[in-house]
């Protein structure tokens, strides 16, 4: 029994039952200790039914008896075909509780009793890890603080500072022959460059350093892996064209975006706008495009003469700006007057400035026209020269026909000759190119041809490639969460070392099995036995029978003649029937023993469920709810 | 734990070149002394296999093997993982055998700097406190009332100044503030068991 009470203190404990460790039998049970793992298992197997009931027991007798009926009716409905009442749980024998905790562990559902046994996911395991770190530090003593620094590294004012990066230097492998490597790079490298470890003052913004530059890369590396093979391969380029192409879009594009700043700009106010320009001009200069700078040149001609107008206004200020200097002003009057006379002449040299831009844009106007008519011309000049020289062309033929006149007759047949002649020469020629013409024909069909299988080979390749890349990719990815699972289940294996251990459990079992089949073996064996002690009484009887018939018959032949066998006879038949009643006075008295034994079982069984202590308990209940019901009802009167 | 291609590059450096245990000793010795030290000092090449090395290889050897350190100290790796991770790049036993001696040897100390290096809050380091009684003021002429000045002394670990926070209380708020602190108490406790 103690191994049963220890399965099912296990199983409680798994269900949550709060179950002092010096606790082995389910003697020792309390009733509050048996509500609550009967509740805690009723929640494992039917949340919806156990979750209505109190794990703890209410105070008032009433509440107690509602609560008992209430979990032991829930007993019921699970299946439950033993006697349960409130009882059972209040007062119930270790036979009882027994059988109703047996019942309830073996309903327990498979999965409860293995997360209770091993909490799930990574959640619980950092749960229980943060116990155990708060546990740790709860345990440590108490250290004066001008202690700690010494005892408690974790607490040590550190070198903290704030994160701030350098970029550090780190020499290529100069082993390796597919980088390229500059001799003074090499040089560089060498001789003058220092250690990684003193590019840097500060161990923290070394260590930052370091740290960034390695997430940098990998963050870079991955950022690459996924462009190249979501874009990368499809578009059939190696990875430099690639790179290239990539860089001359993302230059467009910022071109494109700076073009449309500079318009924008052109509504800017005219400070604004200088400002602007000159760093636009400056970035798009870098870019080195033509087309860029043409634009910006149209775009900044205006705003070059509105950058030397508001030039020119501080340059003369700085020019006036020593003359008040120079006289000793004594008085505000003077100094209101030469003020007065500053703003004048402000405003006059304003005026001129203006009336000069007015006559610099209106010649720069009759420039720009001059300009086109000097176009205008120089083109209308072109034209008449072209149409010169084909005339003179012309003339020249018709001297030629003029000359040939004379021989009229001859030139003609020259001249069919000459055509003669070349048309069997471009016969001749296309006779030779047709010969000519057809293998080449052919052999560009079979390049194509070629082109095309290639082609198809090589689709084949990229989708084959990009398969065993997304394979890998996979792969990858189950790996890592493969071995995450394994130090994950390690670590909950080492936890659940010290439990109860799986092969003693296992090893009782087979013992207890070889047990029963022991048993099981000899009640064979004791069957067979009754069967042959069966057999032989029943072979004994039929014997008797055919004994007494044969005596019976011979004896009752004699009778007729002799009164001695008379008697005989007489005798038999009363033996014969004494007999019969001692056989079944015998099976009687087997009968009664086994009622005997029936009884006393039930004696006993009553005995260990206490009945009568039970009952007085239950009167006394009784009394109490009579008392507290004749409270509530003198409590209700008096209200 | 991912390695950048520099890193892995110094790596591959030290087995192609190769280091000799004593020399990677050596080598390990610096990046150490650079990594946990407060004050490093620039280095003196007392091994002549060192000294003989070309010098972009050694301090890519350098940077390689200081990127593994701290990744490895960074993700509390294991010495039994950090040597199948050697393996990879083909360190030999003995090697292997002197690199994760060093490593976990300044484990404590590299995990202690790493920590020192994440932003943190004050740390109270002490508390001082003063019952005042105050018979009158500017205002009143009799106010009688008990006030404590309580004062907290706390470090931060950015200035090494330590900052004091003090405010003055009645021993009502007192006994509330005490009682918060019970009960922060009282929950961690909570936290511990379950």
């Amino acid at each position: 029994m103690e191994e049963l009470d220890g399965i099912i203190i296990h199983s409680l404990r798994q269900c949550g039952v709060d179950i002092a460790d010096e606790v082995n039998s389910l003697r020792e049970f309390t009733a509050e200790l048996t509500v609550e793992g009967v509740v805690r298992c009723l929640r494992s197997i039917d949340p919806a039914l156990g979750n209505a009931i109190a794990t703890t027991l209410p105070p008032g007798m009433s509440a107690r008896f509602r609560a008992g009926t209430r979990l032991a009716q829930a007993c019921q409905d699970l299946g439950y075909t033993r006697e349960v009442g409130y009882h059972t749980f209040l007062y119930g024998s270790e036979v009882e509780t027994r059988n109703l905790l047996m019942f309830l562990v073996e309903r327990l559902p498979r999965e409860t009793m293995d997360s209770g046994s091993r909490p799930a996911g990574k959640l619980a395991v950092l749960q229980a890890s943060i116990a155990a770190r708060i546990r740790e530090e709860l345990s440590a003593p108490w250290v004066p603080p001008f202690c700690r620094p010494l005892l408690n590294s974790w607490q040590r004012p550190g070198l903290a500072c704030p994160f701030r990066t350098v970029p550090l230097s780190v020499p290529g492998d100069i082993t390796d022959p597919m980088v390229h490597i500059t001799p003074e790079e090499r040089r560089y490298w060498e001789g003058h460059l220092k250690l990684a470890a003193f590019q840097v003052t500060g161990v923290g913004s070394l260590i930052m350093s370091i740290l960034q530059r390695n997430a940098n890369e990998v963050a870079t590396a991955a950022a690459w892996e996924t462009e190249w093979s979501t874009q990368g391969l499809p578009s059939h380029l190696s990875a430099d064209e690639f790179r290239e192409r990539k860089k001359e879009g993302l230059q467009k594009r910022v071109f494109e975006q700076m073009r449309l700043a500079v318009s924008k700009a052109n509504q800017m106010t005219a400070q604004q706008q200088t400002l602007v320009n000159e760093d636009l001009q400056q970035i798009l200069q870098s870019f080195g495009t033509e087309s860029g700078s043409e634009e910006l040149l149209k775009g900044s001609r205006f705003t070059h003469t509105e950058k030397l107008v508001f030039q020119k206004e501080p340059d003369k200020q700085e020019r006036q700006l020593p003359r008040p200097s120079e006289p000793v002003i004594t008085s505000k009057e003077e100094q209101q007057a030469a003020e007065k006379l500053r703003e004048e002449e402000v405003a006059e040299l304003r005026q001129k400035l203006d009336e000069l831009t007015m006559k610099a844009e209106s010649l720069k106007e009759d420039s720009k026209c001059l300009q086109a008519g000097i176009a205008q011309v120089s083109q209308e000049f072109g034209e008449s020269e072209e149409q010169l020289t084909e005339q003179r062309e012309v003339a020249r033929v018709r001297q030629r026909t003029l000359s040939l006149l004379p021989d009229a007759g001859n030139s003609i047949a020259k001249l069919h000759a000459m055509v003669e002649g070349s048309v069997q020469r471009i016969a001749n020629l296309s006779g030779q190119w047709e010969g000519h013409r057809a293998p080449l024909l052919q052999k560009i069909r079979e390049l194509r041809q070629l082109q095309l299988n290639q082609e198809e080979k090589l689709a084949w390749k990229m989708t084959h490639l990009r398969e065993v890349r997304d394979k890998r990719r996979r792969i990858a990815v189950e790996v890592q969460a493969k071995e995450e699972l394994q130090r994950q289940l390690i670590s909950e294996y080492d936890e659940t070392a010290q439990d109860v251990s799986r092969s003693a459990y296992t090893q009782r079992i087979l013992e207890i099995v070889g047990n029963i089949k022991k048993q099981k073996e000899e009640i064979g064996k004791i069957l067979s036995d009754t069967r042959d002690v069966q057999k032989e009484i029943n072979g004994l009887s039929g014997k008797l029978e055919r004994t007494f018939a044969v005596a019976e018959d011979l004896i009752f032949k004699d009778a007729k003649t002799d009164e001695t066998a008379r008697k005989v006879y007489k005798h038999l038949a009363a033996l014969h029937e004494n007999c019969g009643q001692l056989i079944d006075t015998i099976e009687d008295t087997g009968a009664v023993m086994r009622e005997i034994r029936d009884l006393e079982e039930q004696m006993e069984a009553e005995r260990g469920r206490e009945a009568v202590t039970n009952l007085e308990k239950i009167a006394g209940d009784f009394r109490a709810i009579r008392q507290e019901n004749s409270l509530l009802t003198s409590q209700l009167k008096d209200s | 734990m991912e390695l950048a291609s520099t890193v892995r590059a110094g790596l591959s450096a030290c087995t192609a070149t190769p280091l000799s245990p004593s020399a990677l000793h050596d080598l390990l010795r610096i990046c150490f002394s650079a990594l946990c030290a407060r004050h490093p000092h620039e280095p003196e090449f007392d091994s002549e296999e060192l000294s003989s090395l070309n010098g972009a290889t050694l301090k890519l050897c350098h940077f390689g093997l200081m990127g593994l350190i701290l990744e490895a100290a960074r993700h509390a790796m294991e010495p039994t993982e950090l040597g199948e991770l050697l393996d990879e790049y083909k360190f030999s036993m003995e090697c292997k055998r002197v690199f994760t001696s060093a490593y976990q040897m300044h484990f404590e100390k590299l995990s202690d700097v790493l920590r020192a290096l994440s932003p943190s809050s004050p740390v109270l380091t002490d508390v001082s406190w003063r019952l005042g009684y105050s018979i009158r003021n500017n205002f009143l002429h009799r106010v009688d009332q008990l006030n404590y000045e309580i004062m907290f002394h706390s470090e931060n670990m950015m200035s090494p100044s330590s900052k004091d926070v003090s405010f003055s209380c009645s021993p009502e708020q007192l006994q509330d503030l005490i009682a918060k602190l019970k009960d922060a108490m009282k929950s961690i406790e909570k936290a511990g068991q379950a």
